[in-house]
């Protein structure tokens, strides 16, 4: 049976009308996406949650009797389309040279209006100062003579707009996809182009324009990706601003343009009070940064979110009681893999299962923090608008002396006491510090409300009341007030937050401890009801110390959880962006590593490869290490300062005993015991053994601050080796009683190079980048009807593939019609009378020794083909397995 | 000019008067969804309308830009949803109905009642949200279950800022506003409203 397959394919399968605007494909190993984290992205993913809207919607349908689950859906379909018509208007706008680019960088020297609002503003792009300036330059912008209108706003100026030519695309994504390769491999096989192949081929399936009203898609939760089009290098210069722009613009514009209307209609009166920050997020879409990576708090905890997107979240850090902090989650995390999928995007069916999970595990945790805030806020207002610090004490230390008549006082003054040392006793200073580092915080005293007292104050009233606390603790402790240890007290009634910093030896699970009532009633209660808040003095003042640890835990992710005032952005997929910028990761030490080595190596061979001294200095380099990081508040963030154990060469004296005693084996004396023990380099039959002499110091600079010394170790290595290089300079004795050694020179250069070109193969700490052209792809997929095995190369080298169209033809159709992988094929013409343009395909699989043939015609010029051979027929050939010679 | 307006206020704030004060989410003649302030007057009281919008008989405020309201972030509208009693109490210091009047014309503000479009924080018409608002006004209002609105002031950038007071309604329908004070505030005499025991004398 023939089967008859034609095709005549040039331009086919792409349904869309409109090209799509997607940019190439960026693939990255580690070393190069943590280079990449350092420079401007050129495509982002904005993450939408539609809960706002639709339970707005909600809202309004049962205040007007409606059927409140279709508005709801009505609501979140207008929200998502708003958005992305709004994204659309901006970025058209910035592209276009009308609206200026404002920059992330707030330096007085560029705008110098702009920087000093923005400051005060805290870039809260509600403050009327701010937007005020941004109503000025939105309907300056709009005017055909716009730079003479913004010069009379601010100092603008050409440079202020992006120059150089850029497109844009916008898309909802329905699914992640092939189109998304460079998030899931630092490389990618013919398969994998060819999945990215069909995907183009079938876009509508992938994504579709982001103003779509596609009802079919998720309207709660959605996924946009925003291409930007242009060169890299002009991108360079504007990407920060732009996504700054775009970030700014957006949140200002939600609620103040007049073109919003247009897109929000009839929701236009109710959606401008969306709290649209908590439902937006923009996330950059691969190894690039949409904000300049710094090493502080900001940065980090936006980043820290990471660990959200993942389909379970593998931290317990957010569980503590009090958190470790980003700074140290990177340092115990370190260098990772990257570019693997590691958010699973693959996993999920629909792009917006993806986003649910991300917003879920997002929110659930937002809210434990909005809580802490809330109570701690609550609790200190309240007890504060009754008592001074100094009477909440003096209520204390009357207690002190009842304790005959209540026993159990007796204890909460022992935890009350406890608590503070480990809370508020400046000697020490386990976290004191750190609470009174919390006034700084600009995104704290963000959250302070309307009414009670400000964070500020609630520290101040913190600090106030440790003092003349700690004075009663100290005096109590001399009056050995507090059980001592024969009395085997119990200290499970100390608050969660304690029992974890003291490392957790007591039972946590222990039920709380209830505080004594007084004779006389409740200490504090609010309200008619008399809703009780402190039972005594001393459980007012432990509220006061738990709600100041409240917002220490608070302020650890406060950036990242209750940042305000204009839409965040994170770097969900690349955690190098923090690791390079806190100096965590060096992506070029690998590659200068390798280089020193090879200099190093050529050196011994000059001064010891032709001779016979059995000596060999082997070095090696080691990487700046950081160990932990000073905290600084500067311009309300805490940055931080990496402190480093220095990089350094670490090097060891050989004894090669080849030349001298004809054995393949060598000895090893190293003053740092990680300095490893490979003189051969090579693998073969070997006996090592080492002997390392280790002495690690740990001092402290303040309780919570172990500093690990630099360890004092030595190694004594001895091993032997039959390979390609003991074997040679053993068999160089030979040449021992002569002065020149040519034999082991040999060996020696011969090594030097072997570790050179090992070491720049290294494929994940050495840079590798692949670009793919998503255009070509297409064109190849849609030319060939697959991507052929010789269109692998060049295409990820970004070339255009011209590849034998015929023989590319037969190698596809033989590879869809069996299981058979083709390795080579070759096609030539057979004679026949009946079919004058008959050709002969034969090919040799993978695995096969034996070849196959398959007869079919094809025209190279007009790209038509027939083939001859059943799909059974190719399938049933056998194969002469290469291994062991059975055909099978 | 601005003098004569103070003046009209002024002379408005002594005259005794009957309005009423409803509050009410619609779409509008535009197809616009939106939140509507309305205002009724008597005809003795016509010349409180006319001030307002300058209709004699009702005037109708379409609800100002309310920031972020729509959400859960607000921290201080979650204390009004979720804690209001244990936030705010209510005085018995009663604003004439020409303040009234002249707050609802010419101030930035927003009404809260237990079935605002902007409960987040709670199940929409909840009973304990309701009852919980409904305390804040007398006896007579909540035997009658009237829906109190709150007058919740908003600051330069749109958000809610200060719960200045509470509408309710008397046995007639019509409305009045009481003050509402912060129980959060710092300490002062007059802020003491909490039940204090002092513990401090062993409790002599």
């Amino acid at each position: 049976m023939v089967l008859l397959f034609l095709f005549n394919i040039l331009i086919s399968g792409f349904v869309q009308a409109e090209p799509l605007k997607l940019n190439d494909l960026h693939l990255t190993n580690r070393a190069q996406c943590a280079i990449d984290s350092q420079s401007p992205s050129q495509s982002a993913f904005l993450i939408l949650d539609g809960y706002n809207p639709g339970r707005l919607a909600y809202n309004v349908a049962k205040s007007m009797g409606q059927d409140s689950d279709l508005l709801a859906q009505e609501a979140m379909l207008r929200y998502r389309v708003s958005v992305a018509q709004l994204q659309k208007y901006i970025i058209q706008q910035l592209l276009q040279k009308k609206l200026p680019l404002l920059p992330y960088s707030l330096d007085k020297k560029n705008l110098p209006k702009y920087s000093q609002i923005a400051e005060n503003c805290k870039n809260e792009v509600y403050c009327p100062e701010l937007s005020s300036y941004l109503t000025k330059v939105w309907f300056a912008s709009q005017k055909e003579d716009r730079l003479l209108s913004l010069k009379a706003i601010d100092d603008f100026s050409e440079k202020n707009f992006i120059s150089g030519r850029f497109d844009y695309g916008c898309y909802l994504l329905k699914k992640f996809s092939p189109l998304q390769s460079h998030l899931y491999g630092p490389t990618i096989d013919r398969k994998g182009l060819s999945a990215i192949g069909k995907a183009l081929s079938n876009t509508e399936e992938n994504l579709v324009e982001c103003s779509s009203e596609d009802r079919s898609i998720d309207t709660r939760y959605a996924s946009f990706q925003i291409d930007i089009l242009g060169d890299t290098k002009s991108w360079n210069q504007y990407g920060f601003d732009f996504w700054n722009s775009i970030k700014i613009y957006t949140s200002w514009a939600w609620r103040n343009a007049p073109e919003i209307k247009n897109f929000t209609q009839e929701f236009q009166s109710i959606f401008k009070n969306l709290d649209l920050e908590e439902s937006l997020l923009y996330v950059s879409n691969g190894c690039k940064s949409l904000s300049k990576p710094e090493c502080n708090s900001d940065n980090l905890t936006k980043n820290s979110i990471r660990e959200f997107a993942k389909t379970q979240v593998q931290t317990d850090e957010f569980d503590q009681e009090i958190p470790d902090g980003p700074q140290k989650q990177l340092l115990e995390k370190g260098a990772r893999a990257v570019n693997n999928d590691f958010l699973s995007l693959m996993d999920y069916d629909k792009a917006s299962n993806w986003v649910e999970n991300f917003k879920k595990n997002f929110t659930n945790t937002q809210w434990i923090y909005r809580n802490r805030v809330f109570n701690a806020q609550q609790n200190l207002s309240l007890i504060a608008s009754q008592f001074t610090p100094e009477e909440m004490i003096a209520a204390v230390a009357t207690l002190t002396q009842r304790v005959q008549e209540y026993p159990s006082l007796k204890k909460e003054i022992t935890y009350l006491c406890t608590e503070w040392q480990l809370s508020a006793n400046q000697e020490f200073d386990f976290i004191y510090s750190d609470i009174e580092q919390i006034q700084k915080m600009d995104v704290m005293n963000q959250q302070s409300m309307p009414t009670g007292l400000s964070v500020q104050e609630q520290i101040e009233f913190f600090k106030k009341m440790s003092r003349p606390l700690g004075e009663l603790c100290r005096e109590l402790d001399s009056n050995k007030f507090f059980p001592t240890q024969d009395e085997n007290f119990n200290y499970n009634g100390l608050q969660d937050w304690a029992k974890e910093m003291l490392k957790k030896t007591l039972a946590t699970e222990a039920a709380p401890e209830a505080p004594t009532v007084m004779s006389e009633g409740q200490f504090l209660t609010v309200g008619e009801h008399e809703i009780p808040i402190c039972v005594n003095a001393v459980d007012c003042s432990r509220r006061v110390i738990k709600s100041a640890i409240d917002l220490l835990y608070v302020s650890s992710y406060a950036s990242g959880f209750l940042s305000k005032g204009h839409v965040q952005s994170s770097e969900v997929f690349n955690p190098y962006n923090e690791l390079v910028s806190c100096h965590v990761y060096d992506p070029w030490f690998q590659k200068s590593r390798t280089r020193k080595r090879f200099v190093a190596d050529l050196m011994n061979a000059a001064l010891f490869g032709w001779n016979n001294i059995p000596a060999y200095v082997d070095v090696d380099f080691v990487p700046d290490r950081v160990t932990s990081f000073q905290q600084l508040v500067d311009q309300s963030v805490i940055k931080f300062t990496p402190e480093a154990q220095k990089g350094h060469m670490v090097y060891s004296l050989l004894a090669d005993l080849g030349p001298l005693a004809g054995a393949p084996c060598a000895v090893q004396i190293s003053p740092n015991a990680d300095k490893a023990f490979n003189f051969y380099a090579f693998g073969g039959i070997a006996i090592n053994a080492c002997t390392i002499k280790a002495q690690h110091d740990v001092s402290f600079k303040r309780a919570k601050n172990p500093v690990v010394n630099d360890p004092k170790d030595r190694s004594f290595c001895g091993g032997c080796v039959i390979n390609f290089v003991g074997v040679p300079s053993a068999a160089s004795r030979v040449q021992a009683a002569e002065h020149f050694n040519p034999l082991k020179l040999g060996v020696y250069i011969f090594r030097a190079f072997y570790r050179f070109f090992k070491g720049m193969r290294d494929n994940v700490n050495i840079p590798r980048t692949y670009d793919l052209n998503l255009n070509q792809i297409k064109e190849t997929y849609s030319f060939y009807g697959d991507i052929p095995r010789q269109c692998v190369k060049p295409l990820l080298k970004g070339e255009t593939c011209k590849a034998n169209y015929c023989e590319s033809i037969a190698a596809i159709y033989a590879e869809k019609n069996s299981q058979w992988t083709v390795k080579r094929i070759s096609v030539k013409k057979v004679k026949s009378k009946e079919n004058p343009n008959l050709l002969k395909a034969t090919f040799t699989d993978e695995e096969c020794r034996n070849d196959h043939e398959i007869f079919f015609n094809c025209d190279e010029k007009n790209h038509t083909y027939e083939f001859f051979e059943t799909k059974d027929y190719i399938r049933n050939k056998k194969c002469v397995s290469q291994k062991n010679g059975e055909a099978t | 000019m601005k003098f004569l307006a103070l003046l009209y206020i002024f002379l408005l704030t002594f005259q005794t008067k009957a309005i009423e004060v409803s509050f009410y989410t619609e779409k509008s003649k535009d197809n616009i969804y939106q939140d509507v302030t309305k205002v009724t007057c008597s005809i003795n009281e016509s010349n409180l309308c006319q001030y307002m919008c300058g209709d004699k008989k009702v005037c109708y405020r379409p609800e100002l830009k309310c920031t972020n309201c729509a959400g859960s972030t607000d921290q201080f509208l979650r204390a009004i949803f979720t804690k209001t009693e244990f936030n705010f109490s209510v005085t018995q210091q009663k604003w004439q109905s020409g303040y009234l009047i002249s707050y609802l014309a010419d101030k930035y503000y927003i009404l809260l009642s237990y079935r605002s479009i902007y409960n987040f924080h709670k199940i929409w018409g909840s009973e304990e949200v309701a009852k919980s608002f409904q305390s804040f006004c007398p006896q007579y209002a909540q035997e009658q279950n009237e829906e109190p609105l709150f007058i919740v002031q908003l600051d330069d950038s749109d958000r809610p800022h200060q719960l200045k007071a509470v509408i309710c309604k008397d046995e007639n329908h019509q409305s009045y506003a009481l003050t509402i004070e912060s129980k959060l505030d710092p300490k002062g005499e007059s802020q003491k409203l909490s039940t204090i025991i002092n513990q401090n004398q062993n409790g002599e």
